[in-house]
């Protein structure tokens, strides 16, 4: 059986390569620019590819986040709560996480079925448009995995898996939001 | 069951699982596809789950939120907020309060490369408390501070709530950017003010400093050349036109990458590392987004905002009586919920009414954000004061909430004198 | 039986105003009230892209779809949204509702094809004298649609892509040189302060199909679907459009009339360098019908005779 260990190790693979995936979309859209500026010629699809690696982006990095828990999430009430509470309250709160992402991987499935059926493509070059949103499904069913992952462990092995954060260490740890 | 009941239900589920802390934008996400299904049918509600969450994050100008974190990422590991910290301190450092007053001034200078609030917050932090810390501030003053400063992050652009909001209203975000530029001076002048204030109060809590001479002032100067250059290459080529938001944003980012690794401060492993800083801010604003969307989708299919404006339009109050209602909202629910999960909660319910009343749908998104930055710094729950607590863990919490209700009352003032000038926030988008 | 009818124009439009008014006040008459309608305007349910499969899946009961922005879904409709194909779009709603209700089923599923309508032809609006096409060569185009995307990039222009409320100040600034747009829209956004120069020669129409949920037709009862089968017809398509059309028709002898715009009369010889440099979109486009399993020439063929009875084809 795979250790926590080593899924956080494949949670974090997974994410590095979103992160790389940010990476290009800044770049495409600044030479993207920059040609349209100097050489007045737009790069064909430019706008619509930088569209779809950041929907790769963003839904491969939703596996690492709910794996390390690191969801925005309000513990107002949390914090004033014994364990044993905090506990049902976290395993509570992790079902409804991984029904949501188990549902929104079993549509989108569907949708890139819709999508590859529909031969749509993108306007300039024609590319088929569901091998993205094929690749973006794969971050979801990834997403699943390591929801159900948690799920499992926070019931049998709670003191296993990375520890559970709070809206402030989170804040510490990186930098989020507004 | 009649559709207002469903709505209000919607509420209360919301709410309670957002109590038990089931995270945000999951629990609106839920909420959402439920009361839709209740209203239509199961199939349309999948339906919906299978299209808006996919056209969320494949949105071209929300693409915007994570270059402009990316930025921000950049610029602090390349220690511009440092440089800035240091200019300000051979400008201001030896007046009454200078460390203060630099500080405050440095959070101003970071905020204009920097979209997030927190991270504006957090990297102030590590520079300049232990700067005020050596110079003998008192913790509660200096992290009050740098919590309320932190929140500048938002209202100077670039901003990424201000990039929500005008992809939750259709405004230009171009004109949006702009129109933060003078009340984010206004506030640092009122910092000031507030600070001098203090020190007048309290004379022994906040020690003069070294005066610097004039070449060590221009010496300093020169070290932020980098952060002005890149206000204005990413502002000013908005203002002007020459850029796109979205552009100057893959061109802020791309150039702060480049400023950092000519410097050698950014290396293949710490680029990495920032990506990934970047990546998980995204996630996690892009979740709450995908949430508020299916739950939008939800209460309008209820038709209740619509019900929700008649009836807000028709109280006597007047349409500043209204507004103010609405800022109370925004007030209280800045004190429980986090900043970005209210944004995009109640701006779209909310600002029907407000351009229904006539104001001004610019000036109200600025007034929006003045709000939500109280609200990160209001208790009990101040997003900023948590993130410093987190960088400094042995200030207590108590001692920094304390330290910032001076700002906290300089921020109604602001918010005030916005609400009755209201060109402050309208002049310079005029222009453009 | 209340219908959700959903698209993505504000409000106050010209075409909800009347058109939509009008079609759906007359439904529910029709009906004796039985049908009634819930309006969600302005992308209120779901983003313009995603209109067909918000029908197709049931979340709108009615959409009105523009088929042109799910490039490569349905190709036999995309012959409509290329550059010089209906001349008058009023009286060519109705042929093209005609034509495309023979075929629509062979590229949309789940959903009942009501009508399809155009707007009145926009045409290049710029900051300087366009006549040639090939002036087009390094200039920038915020195009508006992707067909007129891809027609730029075939004269050697560059597009760029900003929302309707950003184009005056991407033109203003030197972001974008010209405009492809419909001229009455083109000063509802203040645009026409900027590019002066328009030329007088119907280019192009974006074109929208008004769908009806398969199931939710039905259920309907047989005199139900009889009421909405008068109200999809090509009559109903000239109809619906006919207040827009105005609107943006009064936009374009705005410019004609007024003395701070030059209307640019081209001569044959201009025009026909116009046609010409469309023609390798018509056979792109013949090339993804025929590779979709359709027969383009027969296609093209039937929409054109039906537009030349009605006098609507562009040439
Ligand atoms: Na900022
Ligand atoms: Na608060």
């Amino acid at each position: 059986m795979a250790t926590p260990s080593m899924i956080t190790t494949a949670a974090t693979v997974i994410e590095r390569i979103a992160s790389l995936s940010l990476a290009v979309i800044t770049l495409l859209i600044f030479v993207a620019s920059l040609s349209r500026y100097l050489f007045a010629t737009s790069i064909p699809d430019a706008h619509a590819i930088a569209s779809l690696l950041l929907g790769i982006a963003i839904l491969w990095g939703l596996g690492s986040t709910t794996w390390r828990n690191d969801h925005i999430a309000v513990d107002l009430v949390w914090q004033l709560c014994p364990p044993a509470l905090r506990r049902l309250m976290d395993i509570f709160a992790h079902l409804l996480v991984t029904a949501f992402i188990v549902v929104l991987a079993w549509v989108l499935f569907g949708r890139v079925i819709t999508i590859l059926h529909a031969g749509q493509t993108t306007s300039d070059l024609q590319l088929p448009l569901w091998p993205f949103y094929g690749v973006a499904w794969l971050g979801v069913s990834a997403a699943t995995l390591l929801a159900l992952a948690r799920l499992v462990l926070l019931i049998w092995r709670p003191e296993s898996l990375p520890a559970s954060t709070s809206i402030v260490d989170d804040a510490a740890k990186e930098p989020r939001d507004g | 069951m009649d559709n207002n009941v469903i709505a209000l239900l919607g509420f209360v589920g919301l709410f309670g699982m957002i109590a038990l802390r089931v995270p945000v934008g999951i629990a609106m996400g839920i909420v959402g596809v439920i009361g839709f299904a209740a209203v239509t049918s199961l199939d349309a509600a999948l339906g919906v789950l299978a299209t808006s969450p996919l056209r969320t994050v494949t949105n071209y100008n929300l693409s915007l939120i994570p270059m402009f974190i990316l930025m921000g990422v950049f610029a602090s590991a390349t220690g511009m907020s440092r440089e800035l910290f240091r200019a300000g301190q051979a400008w201001l450092g030896g007046f009454r309060g200078g460390a203060a007053m630099s500080t405050m001034a440095a959070c101003g200078g970071f905020a204009a490369i920097c979209g997030s609030s927190v991270a504006t917050a957090a990297t102030m932090t590590r520079v300049a408390l232990p700067e005020m810390r050596r110079a003998g501030y008192a913790d509660s003053l200096s992290t009050g501070l740098i919590a309320s400063g932190g929140t500048l992050g938002i209202l100077i652009p670039p901003s990424v709530v201000l990039v929500l909001y005008g992809f939750l209203t259709d405004q230009d975000i171009g004109k949006l950017f702009v129109a933060g530029v003078i009340p984010g001076l206004l506030s640092i002048l009122l910092a000031f003010v507030t600070i001098r204030v203090l020190g007048m109060l309290r004379p022994d809590a906040m020690p003069a400093g070294e005066r610097s001479s004039w070449r060590e002032k221009f010496a300093a100067l020169r070290g932020i050349w980098a952060v002005m250059l890149l206000f204005i290459a990413i502002v000013g080529g908005i203002y002007m036109g020459v850029v796109t938001p979205v552009e100057a944003a893959a061109l802020g980012a791309f150039c702060t990458f480049l400023i950092g690794v000519l410097r050698r401060r950014l290396t293949l492993r710490s680029t990495m590392t920032c990506l990934l800083d970047a990546l998980r801010t995204s996630v996690a604003i892009f979740t709450i987004l995908i949430g508020a969307l299916l739950f939008g989708y939800f209460l309008t299919v209820t038709q209740s905002p619509q019900l929700l404006t008649a009836w807000l339009t028709s109280l006597p109050v007047g349409e500043y009586g209204v507004l103010l209602l609405i800022l109370a909202l925004f007030l209280v629910l800045g004190c429980v919920l986090d900043p970005m999960a209210m944004i995009i909660l109640m701006v779209p319910i909310l600002y029907p009414v407000i351009t229904s009343l006539g104001f001004d749908p610019i000036w109200f998104g600025i007034i929006v954000v003045v709000a939500v930055e109280l609200g990160m710094i209001t208790p009990p729950i101040g997003i900023n004061v948590f993130v410093i607590r987190s960088v400094a863990p042995d200030v207590p919490l108590g001692r920094i909430f304390k330290g910032v209700m001076p700002f906290v009352a300089a921020d109604l003032v602001r918010l005030a004198l916005l609400i009755l000038f209201p060109a402050l926030v309208l002049y310079l988008p005029g222009q453009m | 039986q209340t219908l959700r009818f959903a698209h993505w124009l504000p409000e106050q439009h010209a075409l909800p105003s009347t058109g939509f008014k009008e079609w759906t006040e007359s439904i529910t008459e029709a009906s004796g009230g039985a049908i009634d309608f819930q309006m969600f305007p302005a992308q209120q349910l779901g983003s313009a892209e995603d209109h067909f499969d918000m029908v197709a899946n049931g979340i709108a009961d009615i959409a009105w779809v523009n088929p042109g922005y799910s490039a490569g879904r349905f190709p036999i409709s995309d012959l409509l949204q290329l550059p010089f194909v209906v001349s008058d779009t009023l009286n060519g709603a109705a042929a093209a509702t005609k034509w495309y209700q023979q075929h629509a089923d062979q590229e949309m599923d789940g959903v009942v094809m009501c009508l399809i309508h155009g707007h009145y032809p926009g045409t290049l609006h710029a900051k300087e004298e366009i006549r040639h096409p090939d002036q087009i060569s390094g200039m920038t185009i915020r195009p508006a649609n992707s067909s007129i995307a891809n027609f730029v990039s075939e004269l050697g222009g560059a597009s760029v892509q900003v929302a309707a409320p950003e184009t005056r100040e991407a033109l203003s600034r030197g972001v974008a040189d010209a405009i492809t747009f419909p001229s009455g829209s083109t000063i509802l956004f203040g645009i026409d302060e900027i590019t002066t120069y328009h030329i007088e020669f119907p280019m192009y129409s974006s074109w929208q199909a008004l769908l009806i949920n398969q199931n939710a037709y039905q259920q309907m009862s047989a005199e139900q679907q009889d009421v909405i089968d008068d109200h999809c017809t090509g009559e109903w398509a000239t109809r619906i459009t006919r207040g827009w059309e105005e609107m943006e028709r009064e936009g374009h002898e705005q410019f004609r009339d007024s003395p701070d715009h030059t209307m640019i009369e081209l001569s044959d010889e201009e025009m026909t360098a116009w046609r010409d440099a469309a023609e390798p979109l018509r056979e792109a486009w013949a090339e993804r019908v025929r590779s979709a399993g359709h027969d383009p020439d027969s296609l093209r063929q039937d929409l054109e005779e039906r537009l030349s009875e009605v006098d609507a084809l562009a040439d």
